[in-house]
């Protein structure tokens, strides 16, 4: 259970749909590869396979639930529109903005078996179902060309499991599409196959292809970069597979009842994530144990692997844990961050409301999940309208057990006996009075007072004046305790030790492996300063570089402090996370409320 | 004793009494760094520890540095394994596969890091609390302060949320040694999980967090969360949405907390300041101003129940010193000039160079009706705990001799009053609010049954009011 349970990014499903996706994509032929002229989609077969996939596309997509009984739609003389001609009729011609533009409805109308004074209707029709189709698949299309050229180079990495899953699936894809190739084929040729096993199996990955870019598209095209990444790591492998393949045999079959059952045992969980027959998974530490042929293993070790190669070095079973942190530190989405900001989506843009279904999915497998799955949909409008803490289920159950709880003593009544030492050092009241008498002392709680002789106010020399002034003083009254506290090593004091040149050099480091934003910066440092300690190096980061800086920022951009980090965005340390952050904030989707108004101090 | 009176605890209220305050401070805390980038610095207890001296409040305050809890102390509430790993690991280890293993199983590694002085770090947090829990075990203190303290989502044998060690429950069970029963009260943005989670079973420690829920590490705090057990009832949450501001705060925080603290009467009480749940916060998403969020504490040191007050979450770090070094001044009973006095770290504090920073402007998305649902829902959990039989009130002996016919009284208690929704509202001055209720209640014997000491409960007799400030003599324990 808890390889489901804890997962907290993304659906199981999700990522075995990822691969086909594109897959399929390429297969038909959509937008990619281009059609046959003389290719005359007849069939029945094609037809059906069309007509389901579209009416999920609608359904699923559009949101277009009473659509898919319409299909095919008739016009007003009792006619039926073949669908998939008309859009491959439209797509030849430049799609519908160029079939419009250049007046061409007349002809489409006819080269799709109409008669051209249906014109109007045909675009209708075209329009209210095709349309979104072609838009959508231009979309992915350009999608897959950009990550394509993006991930270069980065999908090197491949662990075993992906590998031998990623093969699976490739097989099944391209055993497909070179079905549905004979199949066309075969149709020229006017022979009858029987492909009854293979359609199905296509007519499914179309459903996949559906559910899946119901999260890839919608959510992935809005921030989860990551993903869309993936996708197309996978879909340079497996190109170059296909391309393998492709030269060693055009019949090759690869286990596709195996794949089968796999997409079918997938597509139940994703129906009923708890249905008995599922069963409960063993803890991720006993997988070993079972075998390659259980098909929850290969799901999820293929969502592992998948993950793995996101994380690239960090571990699968940590991704398990949510994060406090959303990964300002890390190169990938923090998944509580992606939980966090869940929730604010909601008051915005109602597209991304598709986004609570994996963290719906992802919890599925616990016990009051068969009320989440179902309560899905009503969710989904719940959170469109009002969005309150009451409208998220128990999440997490708290676990009891004496591995968990602490062992709480008995109450005696007895006598305290401590030891003392936990009363650790008495610092103040000094032990000896000192002479402490003798100074002036400022009452308790004052503040700065508002009359300086300084000949320029606020300037730098008159705050160091007066915060050298004050030092002096509560150096006088705290004595011995001013030392203990380090206070002699606080904020400029700090960089007493250090000569004029170094703390040039310091500042030059910091500025320079700002962008890099990775971890180096320390390691920079500690090389270029081999005499200083590691404590004296972060004493002058947080007590001198740092003060100067905001002592800049206060008097040249009192306007622009971002509040967001005192540390990396006020050194102007463009880490990963920080960039990824800005660019968030721009499209407000990770943007929480408060951060808008930054103007804090 | 003079002005032996409930409600404020200022001198600009109606109480200016004074508390014996003990503070830990360990000089070399804010030389930890967790590493580049990460947001929990501790510098930022250093920072709040320089305005405090620069305000003068160390003048009402005994300082101590912490004694480092070894590692056998901190057995008291993890693991041995656990243990044994955080105070070997170090950053040059961390490649070793045998400890790579141990990272994965401990969730130390990223939102955790494994850091120089880490385990150096968890000792002085540790040994900070158990310190101040000794302090009030023993009646040194009234109230005593770890700023340093507060890492609430460490779990038994696992780290998580930047908190490796859990000082608060091991500061707990130190109380529990002396005191029957410890209030904890969260008010971090996070939920406090590691605390609920430790004590979720017992009646002993009742944990109230208050914290933002929904979508938001760490995914705990549901408010159908209320214990197990034993526990049952004794965990309370409060759960609460983006752009909290004070007063929708202080309407949940009071009512809720009043009415906890006539049912469950505790006997001590931990207040973990996270200040991550201020406006403007790196993580949080809160508006809580620092007067907001200080009023919390304000609240329960009018109480004068012995109070452990410990640190927590906070990101945006000024803020926090600020934070924490307002809420000393309010446990010692000053209220600070708002310009900052001139000191090592002034920089950090401009362009304004104040102690208090406005809120913004964002929007509140707690509505009025959730706030009242939840208190409504809390509210009735609370009086379920007080009409149920309870068994700690039955089985926990009196520490002295029994007053007249108290089992009688237990019948004849008077109803624990119920919140009418209204007087948060329309009452600005419920400190003064506050005396009349509290007195009442605590002046009950049976109640006083449940007063810690014998001093306590003769001057409760006399004076039918609420405990005095402890004494000298009362140190005898």
């Amino acid at each position: 259970m808890a390889g489901w349970s804890k997962l907290a990014d993304g659906s199981v499903v999700d990522c075995v749909k990822r691969v086909p996706e594109q897959e399929i994509l390429k297969t038909n032929g959509f937008g990619v590869d281009p059609l046959p002229k003389d290719f005359e989609p007849e069939t029945e077969e094609i037809q059906r396979w069309f007509y389901q996939f579209l009416r999920v596309f609608l359904k699923e997509i559009c949101g277009r639930e009473n659509f898919g009984s319409l299909l095919p739609p008739m016009l007003g003389d009792a006619q039926t529109v073949d669908l998939f001609k008309l859009l491959l009729v439209v797509r030849e011609r430049g799609g519908y903005k160029a079939v419009s533009k250049n007046g061409l409805w007349e002809l489409v109308a006819k080269e799709s078996g109409l008669e051209s004074c249906l014109s109007s209707s045909v675009k209708l029709v075209y329009f209210k179902y095709l349309d979104v189709l072609e838009r959508w698949l231009e979309r992915v299309v350009d999608d897959r060309a950009n990550l394509k050229s993006k991930s270069s180079g980065s999908s090197s990495s491949l662990s075993e499991y992906l590998m031998e899953l990623g093969a699976e699936f490739k097989g099944v894809l391209s055993n497909s599409k070179e079905k549905v190739k004979e199949y066309l084929h075969l149709e020229e040729s006017n022979c009858q196959l029987n492909t009854e096993g293979d359609l199905n199996l296509s007519t499914n990955d179309v459903i996949m292809v559906v559910d899946s870019d119901e999260e890839s598209v919608k959510v992935d095209s809005t921030n989860n970069h990551v993903d869309i990444l993936d996708v197309a790591n996978l879909y340079d492998a497996d190109v170059k597979s296909y391309d393998v393949e492709k030269k060693r045999s055009s019949s090759r079959k690869r286990k596709p009842d195996s794949m089968w059952k796999l997409l079918g045992w997938v597509i139940g969980i994703g129906k009923n994530p708890c249905d008995p027959l599922v069963g409960s998974l063993p803890e991720k530490g006993k997988w070993k144990s079972y075998g390659n042929d259980n098909l929850w293993k290969q799901v999820l070790s293929y969502r592992d692997a998948v993950f793995s190669k996101r994380h690239a070095d960090s571990n699968a079973e940590q991704l398990g844990w949510q994060k406090m942190h959303p990964s300002m530190y890390d190169d990938h989405i923090g998944s509580s961050y992606n939980l966090r900001e869940r929730g604010k989506l909601v008051s915005g843009d109602t597209t991304t409301q598709s986004r609570d279904y994996p963290r719906s999915l992802s919890f599925g497998a616990e016990n009051d999940s068969d009320k989440r799955g179902i309560k899905n949909h009503e969710q989904k409008e719940l959170l469109q309208t009002a969005y309150s803490v009451f409208d998220y289920e128990v999440e997490k159950q708290i676990p009891i057990g004496p591995a968990f709880q602490a062992e709480i003593p008995e109450w005696t009544g007895l006598p305290y006996e401590c030891d003392t030492k936990w009363l650790g050092t008495r610092v103040w009241p000094l032990e000896k009075a000192e002479h402490r008498m003798l100074i002036e002392r400022d009452r308790i709680g004052k503040g700065r007072q508002d009359s300086c002789g300084c000949q320029f106010r606020d300037s730098f020399e008159c705050v160091r004046f007066h915060v050298a002034e004050k030092r002096y003083k509560l150096k006088l009254e705290l004595g011995s305790a001013f030392h203990y506290w380090k206070i002699d090593k606080m904020g400029e004091e700090a960089a007493l030790s250090w000569t004029e040149e170094e703390q040039k050099n310091f500042e030059t480091i910091v500025r320079l492996n700002s962008p890099s934003g990775d971890k180096r910066l320390w390691n920079v440092i500690f090389k270029c300063y081999p005499t200083k300690s590691r404590e004296e190096l972060l004493s002058y980061y947080f007590n001198v570089y740092h003060l100067r800086r905001r002592a800049h920022q206060n008097r040249f951009t009192p306007d622009d402090i971002d509040s967001e980090d005192d540390e990396e965005l006020e050194s102007g340390i463009a880490t990963k996370g920080f960039m990824h952050e800005t660019m968030e904030s721009t499209s407000s989707i990770f943007h929480s409320p408060n951060k808008k108004h930054k103007k804090s101090r | 004793m003079e002005g032996r009176t409930e409600g404020a605890s200022l001198p600009s209220g109606p109480d200016g009494k004074k508390r014996r305050v003990s503070y830990f401070y360990e000089p070399t805390i804010g030389d930890y760094y967790y590493g580049q980038g990460h947001p929990m610095k501790p510098h930022r207890i250093r920072m709040a520890h320089n305005l405090i001296v620069h305000y003068s409040l160390h003048r009402r305050m005994e300082i101590n540095r912490p004694f480092p809890a070894a590692a056998t102390d901190i057995r008291r509430f993890h693991t041995d394994e656990y243990v044994d790993f955080l105070a070997s690991v170090c950053p040059e280890s961390t490649g070793d596969p045998s400890v790579t293993r141990h990272l994965k199983r401990f969730n130390v590694g990223e939102d955790c890091p494994v850091f120089d002085g880490l385990f150096g770090f968890c000792q002085a947090s540790a040994g900070g609390s158990l310190g101040a829990a000794v302090k009030l075990n023993r009646g040194d203190a009234d109230i005593a302060l770890n700023w340093a303290g507060g890492l609430h989502h460490a779990k038994k044998s696992e780290a998580s949320g930047f908190c490796y060690v859990n000082d608060i429950v091991l500061g707990i069970l130190e109380l529990l040694k002396v005191h029957k029963r410890v209030l904890y009260v969260d008010i971090d943005v996070h939920h406090g999980d590691g605390v609920e989670e430790a004590f979720y079973t017992t009646d002993r420690v009742m944990t109230v967090s208050f914290h933002k829920f929904g979508d938001f590490f760490p995914g705990t705090g549901h408010v159908k969360d209320v214990g197990v057990g034993l526990g049952k009832y004794y965990a309370l949450n409060v759960p609460l949405n983006d752009g909290l501001d004070d007063d929708s705060f202080r309407g949940l925080f009071r009512p809720i907390v009043r009415k906890v603290m006539e049912v469950y009467q505790p006997d001590a009480v931990v207040l973990q300041c996270g200040a991550d749940s201020l406006s403007g916060d790196r993580l949080g998403c809160f508006n809580l101003s620092v007067k907001g969020h200080a009023d919390c504490l304000h609240f329960l040191r009018s109480y004068n129940v012995p109070l452990m007050v410990l640190g927590g979450g906070g990101y945006t770090i000024r803020n926090v010193a600020r934070c924490w070094c307002y809420e000393t001044a309010v446990a010692v009973g000053v209220e600070p000039d708002n310009q900052l006095p001139f000191n090592e770290y002034y920089e950090y504090f401009g362009p304004d160079y104040t102690l208090h920073v406005e809120p913004c402007n964002m929007e509140n998305l707690n509505t009025a009706k959730d706030m009242e649902k939840i208190r409504n829902a809390l509210l009735e959990q609370l009086s379920r705990l007080s009409h149920a039989p309870s068994v700690q009130f039955q089985t926990t002996p009196p520490t002295t001799q029994v007053p007249e016919e108290p089992e009688e009284d237990m019948e004849e208690r008077p109803k624990p009053r119920i919140w009418n929704g209204e007087d948060y509202e329309s009452d600005p001055d419920e400190d003064d609010d506050e005396k009349p209720r509290i007195r009442t209640n605590f002046g009950d014997p049976v109640v006083n049954v449940h007063m810690r000491d014998v001093a306590d409960l003769e001057d409760v007799k006399d004076v039918k009011d609420v405990k005095p400030v402890k004494t000298e003599e009362n140190q005898s324990f």
